[in-house]
């Protein structure tokens, strides 16, 4: 990738639980160009992943917060508690928890139709649906452009975390039936930057509750 | 006529993105071992541009011209080298 000939490069994410499998390809236009720079671009490109890594390992241990602001390793400011109060008092509203009650106790889909069964638009469930991921969105806005903020929020709310877990198996067919990438895209930034501040506090904690969230499964779906 | 690299890192694909998103970052991680870069133009979004010298570790500076192609989050990157330039000891390229 580096010096000069013309070439396409393309990156790839891969998530792999928490962790994330990185791609490099490079496309040389043509044969000669590629016999001339093949034997150091490999290996620049390993040691660009070296420097990458330690770079990513700065960032985790400093804490850096992804949106660039400061409020991760400082106290909250007396805005920033306002603020997180007013979002616990909206959540309080009684049809929300009824709503949410709802949510904790019957969405789990596996697939894309089970999601329009349990939450099909225009029934009980669906506005249910619609208020849980709609008040969960809104927050995780909130705290992505840096206004809440992130320890005081991580601490004391974990809920969107659960509902990206029950909503992450029809996601992908929900973004796209809809058309509509950012559909929960909010919640989805919020549960990934949760999982790594939960994973350096409580290492294994994430994992722990997956499988409790996989035995109340079967439960539910019996009791339903 | 492609070279394929693959590395699992060990943090999330938000936290890898990011690290290509904030130019701060990325000058840290950009670029074989004892090179050093300075950014000129960063624009990280579909169609931007991307300027920036690589510094050699012998001295040498290297112009970059690249276009991104394709920033998706998540997904990944398409990016267009189209700097052309003379590479001492391997010609016009």
């Amino acid at each position: 990738m580096f010096l000069n000939p013309e070439f396409q490069a393309t990156v790839t994410y891969e998530d792999i639980g928490g962790k994330t499998k990185a791609t490099f390809r490079q496309l040389f236009e043509t044969v000669a160009v590629y016999d001339k720079v093949k034997g150091f671009v490999p290996k620049a490109n390993e040691e660009n992943f070296d420097r990458l890594e330690s770079v990513l390992a700065k960032t985790n241990d400093s804490s850096t917060n992804y949106q660039g602001d400061k409020s991760m390793s400082s106290k909250p400011t007396y805005e920033q508690a306002q603020l997180h109060l007013q979002v616990y008092e909206q959540r309080r509203e009684a049809r929300l928890r009824q709503a949410r009650d709802w949510f904790f106790q019957n969405y789990f889909p596996e697939t894309f139709e089970d999601a329009m069964k349990i939450a099909s638009p225009g029934t009980e469930g669906g506005i249910f649906f619609g208020m849980v991921a709609g008040y969960w969105e809104q927050t995780c806005a909130l705290l992505n452009y840096g206004l809440l903020h992130e320890d005081l929020f991580f601490e004391t709310s974990g809920e969107f975390f659960v509902l990206w877990e029950r909503v992450r198996p029809i996601i992908a067919q929900g973004r796209e039936k809809f058309v509509y990438k950012q559909f929960l895209a909010h919640v989805e930034q919020a549960a990934q930057r949760y999982e790594a501040w939960i994973e350096k506090r409580s290492p294994g904690h994430i994992a722990a509750m997956r499988e409790f969230m996989k035995m109340m499964r079967p439960q539910v779906a019996k009791a339903a | 006529m492609s070279a394929l690299n693959t590395r699992i890192l060990n943090a999330t694909p938000a936290q890898v993105f990011q690290a290509w998103a904030d130019a701060k970052l990325l000058t840290q991680g950009w670029g074989p071992n004892g090179y050093t870069s300075t950014f000129h133009k960063f624009d990280f979004e579909s169609g931007g541009k991307w300027s920036f010298i690589l510094h050699g570790p012998n001295g040498t500076d290297y112009q970059n011209e690249i276009e991104f192609v394709e920033v998706k989050q998540p997904g990944g990157i398409v990016l267009q080298h189209v700097s052309k330039s003379r590479i001492p000891g391997y010609g016009d390229l």
